[in-house]
């Protein structure tokens, strides 16, 4: 907020009006309230059930790929968050590869260092799944996992 | 183009130039903490011309393809216009597009290459690159 404005100088107010200033964020209390009402309305139970459930499927169907290490506790214990490696394939090319098959993975150190350095590893590839991914798209990243695996591990040293 | 063209992956499989020198007149080695990225370059120079180079490390496809084409390309020609190369240099050898994670990746050899070549003191940065 602003004390004075003339042509050529400007006074703001005080602390913390003088931070105060602009239009309220009346386009996001809307669209908060919408997503409320909207989850609400599926209900959260049944949106954690459901999670649960691509969860299993998810690590069901990962478990079958050969040279795979999943990440994290049991499936019933842990949100649709499944971080990954498959052996010998750095996990940048393991994005690389999902990413030109239309599948978005996170690759990295996930802001958590220490935890690479427990495992031993420098980085991991990390699906994640919520209500809105179907279970054919488990088996879209499966086959995009396949495909690396195919293309990346037919070599050298 | 995709970033695993047949080149870069049969540059990855099979890198010319994989290992290391002897007595070279200049070596050095640098990582890429954040994807553990790492490449050493070792560089033999007869009158001013890189007479062989090797290099060794391990990481992602890119950045070991990256400096098995570098190695290729430097071999042969005179040091002081090898120091003279530039990201652009790399970005068209590696004929790809790059996005911004992976052009670290990329160009981690060429970093490198130039850190070794100038010396840690007479390197002018990474700007340069």
């Amino acid at each position: 907020m602003i004390r004075k404005v003339g042509r050529q100088s400007s006074t703001y107010a005080d602390v913390p009006a003088k931070f105060e200033a602009g239009t309220p964020a009346i386009a996001e209390a809307i669209g908060l309230g919408a997503a409320v009402d909207y989850l609400t309305q599926i209900g959260l139970d049944a949106i954690a059930l459901y999670e649960h459930q691509i969860t299993e499927y998810a690590h069901q169907k990962l478990n079958e790929i050969e040279g795979i290490t999943l990440y994290g506790p049991a499936p019933h214990q842990k949100a649709g968050v499944i971080p990954l490696n498959l052996d010998k394939i750095h996990p940048h090319d393991l994005a690389g590869v999902l990413s030109i098959e239309g599948v978005a993975v996170r690759a990295g150190h996930h802001c958590a260092q220490p935890l690479m350095q427990k495992y031993d590893i420098i980085a991991m590839a990390r699906a994640s799944f919520y209500l809105y991914n179907r279970f054919e798209e488990v088996d879209k990243l499966c086959d995009g996992l396949l495909k690396a695996q195919e293309l990346l591990t037919r070599r050298r040293r | 183009m995709n970033i695993y063209e047949e080149d870069i992956l049969d540059h990855y499989e099979n890198p010319s130039n994989y290992g290391t020198l002897e007595n070279p007149d200049i070596s050095h080695e640098e990582d890429n903490p954040l994807c553990g990225d790492q490449i050493r370059i070792d560089v033999k120079v007869a009158d001013g011309v890189i007479a062989d180079v090797r290099f060794s490390g391990h990481g992602c496809t890119i950045s070991q393809a990256a400096a098995s084409m570098l190695t290729e390309k430097i071999k042969g020609r005179p040091l002081e216009e090898v120091k003279k190369m530039t990201r652009d240099d790399i970005l068209e050898m590696l004929g790809i597009h790059l996005g911004p994670v992976r052009l670290k990746c990329g160009l981690l050899s060429l970093k490198v290459l130039k850190a070794g070549a100038y010396g840690i003191k007479g390197w002018p940065g990474e700007g340069e690159e």
